[in-house]
């Protein structure tokens, strides 16, 4: 990574490290989160009996459904999190969303299985705060 | 930050940042919010009822209580996002309430109700951060703001 401007200020050069180890972050901790739902995907495909919930849950699916949806969201947010560390616009967008549409998918898995879902709840928080920290402009990576 | 002294496009830049992440959160709050109202409306039974709590249960009333804040939640975002200071106040309002509705929400169904209560503290963080930096509104949060390379 270097900076825009080779007579930035030290202050300007501060910044830009500031929004490059954000990035880096956001991406290290996507990936995190797509690691993490694959694993817990893998057990709903391969152990049915390992979760239980509550007869009649509304947004109950059968839980081998549940892995390979889980499986298909850590694929997604393992490449978006590569996307991310390489400085792509797209992954930023894409980051966000997939974050967000991680974390509303965890939270309908929360009957089944709490801590893990919450913990990739926390997770994808925290990607989408680190994205939006991160202006193109701060960087070029 | 090496200086005291204020830098206006600095601050703006800034601002833009948590509006973006507000925005989100409060989407997220949202369907978190509809996704609970659904499964009271539903007298799902992951949601516990306890004898002595609110007659019991968690029905029509906190059902569509629910669904309506997830939907305000998403459209004050939306405004939010646009750059309006009347949803910023309005931000800060609908936060506050759906903090309060899911912290009621907590005997139904514990972990839900906590969660939605943190994702709303994350939101009305942001939402108050930029509605005490001022000036957002005029960079409009929609607008990236102007690039000219690193602060000189």
């Amino acid at each position: 990574m270097s900076l825009t401007d080779p007579s930035s200020s030290s202050r300007g050069e501060g910044r830009a490290i500031f929004a490059a180890s954000v990035v880096i972050f956001a991406g290290v901790t996507l990936a995190l989160v797509g690691v993490f739902q694959i694993l817990q995907g893998i057990v709903a495909v391969f152990d049915d009996d390992f979760y239980v919930v509550t007869r009649n849950y509304t947004f109950d699916l059968d839980p081998s459904a549940w892995g390979w949806l889980h499986i298909l969201f850590g694929v997604v947010a393992l490449g978006i999190a590569a996307g991310l560390l390489s400085g792509a616009m797209w992954a930023r967008i894409a980051a966000v969303i997939v974050a967000t549409l991680s974390a509303m998918a965890n939270f309908l898995w929360i009957p089944y299985f709490p801590v893990w879902a919450i913990v990739i709840i926390a997770l994808d928080v925290l990607v989408i705060w680190g994205v939006t920290q991160y202006q193109p402009d701060d960087v070029v990576v | 930050m090496s200086t005291l002294r204020p830098e206006p496009r600095r601050t703006s830049t800034a601002v833009v940042r948590l509006v973006y992440f507000a925005a989100a959160a409060m989407v997220l709050s949202g369907a978190v919010h509809v996704v609970q109202g659904t499964a009271a409306l539903r007298g799902d039974e992951v949601l516990s009822t306890r004898p002595t709590y609110l007659d019991s249960e968690p029905g029509p009333f906190w059902g569509w209580l629910h669904v309506a804040i997830g939907v305000v939640l998403v459209a004050t975002a939306v405004g939010v996002l646009l750059g309006s200071p009347r949803a910023l106040a309005g931000a800060a309002g609908i936060t506050v309430v759906a903090a309060v509705a899911s912290f009621v929400f907590i005997p139904f169904y514990p972990t839900w109700g906590v969660v939605s209560l943190l994702l709303n503290g994350t939101a009305l963080y942001a939402i108050g951060t930029v509605g005490t930096t001022g000036r957002w509104a005029k960079t409009g949060a929609a607008r990236p703001p102007q690039t000219g390379g690193l602060p000189r």
